[in-house]
């Protein structure tokens, strides 16, 4: 569960969010769109408490991440927008090292690394340095780092930049799965298809500002009035 | 030649930009051109000091200057030959704004000439700067300082240009076979071994005595049996020897030589230019980017007795190093120059020097003490500086896992203070072995030497995660951070060395003479040692606590 309150951030004079209140329910799958430079890497790292906010607050599992950023940061599965990882470790050897940070213990590790890196179909580079893989096999392990401790809010930037078209494929149902199984999705993206396949209900970011929210049908004013002409409509 | 100019003026104004917007920059631009002026004036006088003494001799006298400046291109030439291969890697292949220049309608001509210059430049400036020195001192002593020392400068341009050619034609046609960065790490590593012959060279013909002008005899007797190679094929013969026949006017066979060293040059470019038409877009389309496999993990069964977090902590940042070829440089470095500092007391003529034997021990004891305040700092500068700024954009993983930045802090510390306190303290065993202090000196260096180890990295990481930005990568010589770090760790050792020398002097003279010191002197000396550490420990306190906060207002 994700719950954002008057949350705004200022870098100096510019506003890259302001005033956001949003909600997520376990179980949810929610799409933040935005042109480019709206404010969705801002929102998400607001949320996962990379950056302080200007004011406001983001709770999640009902904790503060003001005040205890330590535990809620337990709950939290990221996967940025630009995985940069350790160039000089291999996948295998990342997972140890994330699963080591959230108190995992080797045997907890090793029963979900192997079956999680085979999710992402990576088992096959699990002993190469990370500086030989192209940004779609970094993305790809990024994924896998993130659900290794079964974070029960997944929070995503832009995920599939990067990935070809089975990696989507393949990351859409992880998804869905998660879902499905109670886990809280946030995803930023600039594609409406994303959004429209994906998510139960969509959030609407430019230029900082929330400028509509809500399921996807509640935001058409037609029923098949398509995403696109809805957005168009919506920044216009 | 449009586009020259054009990529050129872009480069000026980059520069510009970086200057206006960080003050920094400034600072570091005059610290780095004091220092190289420095370096200048102290080559210039050495050398200057060095002809001037050949000179008096006859006839052999020249002979020896001769050989000593062509060793000294030749050794230049050598080291132009690698850094151009390392530089002519990094803009041809390795640079991250070849796509880019590649995929828009940018002549292969002028890719082949934007960026040879740029690695021409990077690769040769030092070369230029330090050479100017040589060839003044040359012509100050030799003859009188006339027009053509400034042609003699002039012909350092296409000195330069040959080593870039001659590497150039390495790189392309290596670049076919092997990938370029295993082109990269083996130069790096055979200029290293270079680096490392030298070092152990000039200490053994004890170079620095050459300040002391009566035993220039022994670099003489060196120098006689020096065989360096002079064939006059070589392309750094035709540059000395007009050099030499610039000192004593004009002559035919100069013309000849220039002409020759030139027309190698201008072949080198030509040939440069030739293959790069033929073999560059095949090396870098078919770019192999080596993928290395890790097969056993030896070093997490070494460290199997840590607790898990620690342990992985310890790993990654371990392996981020190790796995570096980089970093392994470093480590001969320091290697060389424990061998030095070791050496440097062994050599120590305490037999010749007038001074009785306990002001003698007593001085050189804090005299170690103070070297290993550098080398200790030094190496904190080089290795724990860096260690926040080295974690790079990868730093989100730990930024959003459940771990506080004062755990990783406190970690970090574990890591880096226990090899830094072995290296210190065999160090000062090492040095104490010659010196053989008295018993109060001896026991006070072990002290001083854990207090400095604890302190430095701790000054060293409160600097080096200031402002820090993840963005950037990291300077591996420090940069002012790393400067500062130094310089207040210098000025603890003064201190703390004046005021513990100051204590300990009636104790020492009393010892000295078997007698026990009687109790103010015991008093005196007890209680600065308790002042010291209680001081030394509030500081590091202090520097603690801010850097946690350093380190709580990280965002990325
Ligand atoms: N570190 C920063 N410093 C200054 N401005 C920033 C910083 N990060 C983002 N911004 C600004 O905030 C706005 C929103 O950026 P961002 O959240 O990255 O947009 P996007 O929706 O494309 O992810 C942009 O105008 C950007 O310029
Ligand atoms: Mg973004």
């Amino acid at each position: 569960m994700i719950r954002c309150v008057n949350l705004s951030k200022f870098y100096g004079n510019v506003r890259a969010l302001d005033t956001m209140n949003i909600g997520v329910e376990k179980g949810q799958i929610y799409g933040l769109i935005g042109p480019n430079g709206a404010g969705k890497t801002t929102t998400i790292k607001l949320i996962t408490g990379l950056i302080k906010p200007t004011s406001g607050k983001v709770f999640i599992n009902g904790l503060d991440m003001g005040k205890d950023a330590l535990q809620a940061k337990r709950y939290i599965g990221y996967i940025p927008d630009e995985p940069f990882l350790y160039e000089r470790l291999t996948p295998s050897e990342l997972m140890d090292f994330k699963g080591s940070l959230y108190d995992m213990t080797q045997k907890g590790i090793d029963s979900k690394k192997w079956e999680l890196l085979e999710l992402v179909g990576m088992s096959e580079y699990k002993n190469d340095l990370i500086e030989g893989f192209s940004l779609g096999m970094k993305q790809r392990v990024a994924i896998a780092i993130a659900l290794l401790p079964s974070p029960g809010v997944i929070i995503v930037d832009e995920p599939l930049v990067g990935l070809d078209p089975r990696g989507m494929k393949r990351v859409k149902e992880i998804f869905f799965k998660l879902a499905k199984e109670g886990a809280t999705v946030f995803i930023s993206t600039h594609m409406l298809n994303v959004v429209e396949e994906l998510a139960d209900r969509v959030g609407v970011l430019n230029r900082g500002k929330l400028i509509a929210e809500g399921p996807i049908d509640v935001l058409k004013n037609s029923k098949d009035e398509k995403l696109e002409t809805i957005f168009f409509r919506l920044f216009s | 030649m449009r586009y020259l100019l054009n990529y050129f003026s872009l480069r000026l104004t980059m520069f510009r930009h970086s200057l206006r917007h960080h003050r920094k920059e400034f600072i570091r631009y005059g610290l780095f051109l004091s220092f190289f002026l420095f370096v200048s004036v102290v080559i210039f006088v050495l050398l200057y000091k060095a002809f001037l003494f050949f000179n008096s001799f006859e006839i052999i006298g020249e002979f020896l200057i001769i050989k000593l400046i062509s060793t000294i291109f030749f050794v230049f030439f050598i080291f132009l030959i690698l850094s151009n291969v390392n530089s002519l890697v990094k803009w041809f292949f390795t640079k991250n704004d070849l796509p880019f220049v590649l995929t828009n309608p940018v002549s292969m001509t002028e890719v082949f000439f934007t960026r040879s210059l740029e690695a021409l430049f990077e690769s040769s400036w030092a070369f230029l700067l330090f050479s100017i020195p040589i060839l003044l001192s040359y012509y100050m002593a030799v003859s009188r300082f006339n027009m053509t020392f400034f042609i003699s400068c002039l012909l350092l341009l296409p000195f330069i240009i040959i080593p870039h050619g001659i590497a150039f034609i390495l790189v392309m046609l290596l670049a076919r076979f092997v990938s370029p960065k295993i082109i990269k790490n083996t130069f790096s590593f055979l200029s290293l071994i270079l680096v490392a012959l030298l070092v152990i060279t000039f200490r053994a013909i004890q170079i620095e005595k050459l300040a002391r002008p009566e035993s220039f005899a022994h670099l003489y007797e060196y120098m006689r049996f020096l065989a360096i190679p002079t064939h006059p094929l070589l392309p750094t013969s035709p540059f000395i020897e007009t050099i030499v026949y610039f000192t004593k006017g004009f002559n035919t066979t100069m013309v000849i030589n220039i002409g020759f060293f030139l027309s190698t040059a201008l072949a080198l470019i030509t040939i440069s230019y030739w293959i790069h038409n033929f073999f560059y877009t095949t090396c870098y389309t078919n770019l192999k980017s080596s993928s290395s496999t890790i097969k056993r993990d030896i070093l997490a069964k070494i460290l199997w007795f840590l607790p898990m977090k620690t342990k992985h902590l310890f790993l990654k940042e371990i392996k981020n190093l190790t796995r570096d070829p980089k970093e392994w440089s470093q480590v001969f470095l320091i290697l060389a120059l424990i061998f030095v500092y070791v050496y440097n007391f062994k050599l120590f003529p305490r037999d010749r020097t007038p001074l009785p034997t306990i002001f003698l021990e007593s001085l050189l004891s804090f005299l170690n003490m103070g070297l290993l305040t550098f080398v200790i700092s030094a190496i904190s500068v080089r290795f724990v500086y860096p260690s926040f700024q080295l974690e790079g954009r990868p730093i989100w993983i730990l930024l959003t896992s459940p771990v506080s930045t004062k755990e990783l802090y406190v970690k970090k510390l574990i890591l880096y203070v226990p090899p830094l306190l072995f290296l210190s303290l065999v160090l000062n065993y090492l040095s104490n072995k010659y010196i053989s202090p008295s018993p109060i000196l001896y026991y006070m260096s072990y002290g001083y030497v854990a207090l400095i180890t604890i302190t430095s990295p701790v000054i060293s990481l409160y600097f080096g995660t200031k402002d820090i930005n993840f963005r950037e990568s990291p300077n591996p010589y420090g940069g002012i951070g790393g400067v500062i770090s130094m310089l207040i760790m210098l000025i603890y050792a003064v201190l703390t060395l004046s005021i513990l020398g100051w204590s300990s002097y009636w104790m020492i003279l009393f010892s000295q003479q078997g007698i026990i010191p009687p109790f103010p002197v015991r008093a005196k000396f007890f209680l600065t040692c308790i002042v010291i550490c209680i001081a030394t420990l509030s500081m590091v306190y202090y520097m603690v606590v801010k850097t946690i906060g350093n380190l709580k207002k990280i965002e990325l």
